[in-house]
């Protein structure tokens, strides 16, 4: 008859000991695991508040920009005046360039507007009573270029008035184009 | 491990809030983003406008400047292309020869103008009392107005 087994101490021991082996190894996986999870909820943590630094920071410059734009009213109606508007534009250049003609001792013959329509272009051809006085029509020009809405001399032909006096040029047709908007 | 993560939740939770507070005064101010792109917009009309402005006066003026005594201006035509490259024709009168040199050294010498090539001098009566013609091709510098 065989002596029945015993359950031995060193027996106990060794399984007391895998189990803590195998503990220790979940436990170390288990940190190493919460540990990435951790991490990647820190980089999203951190990418939200970088977020809400950054719409803090557009509401900042907006209330700026809503300051400045209360203060910049003039600056707009400056830029305004810059362009004439589709229906008011003719009446508005023939008179101004009347008064500037008129102001430079110089006379306006023929005008004509070019239709818009095709070009996109808002532009009037005049063309002067000859001889014209050379300095009359530097003046003109000068008033013409700072004239509000703008006005931008965008073709013009000189000629010698033959028999005129010293300050006497031939003009042939000025081109004008008008800011328009 | 969980301190940490609670700690993380609470940041979180703060910077979702923060964010959508301001997205609420983003709405606000949704009517001042727009005015400032069409302000933006004009403006940058505005600024095309200017930067294409050429002042024929001050053209006019600094080729005046040029003409020595015994020269007249003849025919220039100038336009928008004038001031991008092309080539303009210029005819002047002078009363003798040495004025017509002085009045293309003038031109040669002057910032207004570039490739300035005298294309010839013709003796003949076009304009009383001026019997040297003078034709030249330029090209205008804007720089130079």
């Amino acid at each position: 008859m065989e002596p029945k087994k015993q359950f031995k101490p060193q027996n106990l021991r060794a399984i007391i000991a895998t189990l803590l082996v195998i503990l220790l190894l979940g436990g170390g996986a288990a940190f190493y695991w919460g540990l990435g999870v951790v991490r990647e909820y820190a980089v999203e943590v951190s990418h939200r508040l970088a977020d809400a630094d950054a719409s803090g920071k557009q509401i900042q410059e907006l209330q700026t920009l809503k300051g400045q734009l209360t203060q910049s009213n003039t600056l707009i109606e400056k830029a305004n005046q810059l362009f004439a508007t589709p229906g008011s534009y003719q009446s508005r250049v023939l008179a101004d360039l009347k008064s500037y003609a008129d102001a430079s001792g110089l006379s306006i013959a023929n005008t004509s507007f070019s239709d818009p329509a095709g070009s996109g272009v808002y532009s009037i051809t005049i063309s002067l009573k000859q001889p014209a006085s050379y300095s009359g029509l530097i003046a003109f020009l000068n008033n013409v270029e700072s004239n509000l809405p703008k006005l931008q001399v965008s073709s013009i032909a000189l000629g010698q008035a033959g028999a005129g006096g010293a300050d006497q040029v031939k003009t042939g047709d000025i081109k004008i184009d008008i800011s328009v908007r | 491990m969980y301190v940490s993560y609670s700690i993380l939740g609470d940041t979180l939770k703060t910077a979702q809030t923060r964010i959508a507070s301001n997205d609420v005064k983003a709405d606000i101010y949704s009517d001042t983003k727009q005015q400032v792109d069409t302000l933006s917009a004009k403006l940058n009309d505005t600024k095309t406008t200017l930067n294409q402005e050429i002042r024929y006066s001050l053209v006019l003026v600094k080729i005046g400047q040029l003409m020595p005594a015994g020269t007249k201006l003849g025919d220039l035509t100038l336009s928008t292309a004038s001031f991008s490259g092309e080539v303009v024709e210029v005819k002047a009168y002078a009363k003798s020869t040495a004025e017509a040199g002085q009045l293309q050294g003038n031109f040669q010498g002057s910032p207004l103008f570039s490739q300035v090539t005298l294309k010839g001098t013709e003796t003949n009566q076009e304009l009383d009392g001026y019997p040297v013609t003078v034709s030249m091709s330029v090209v205008l510098n804007r720089s130079g107005i």
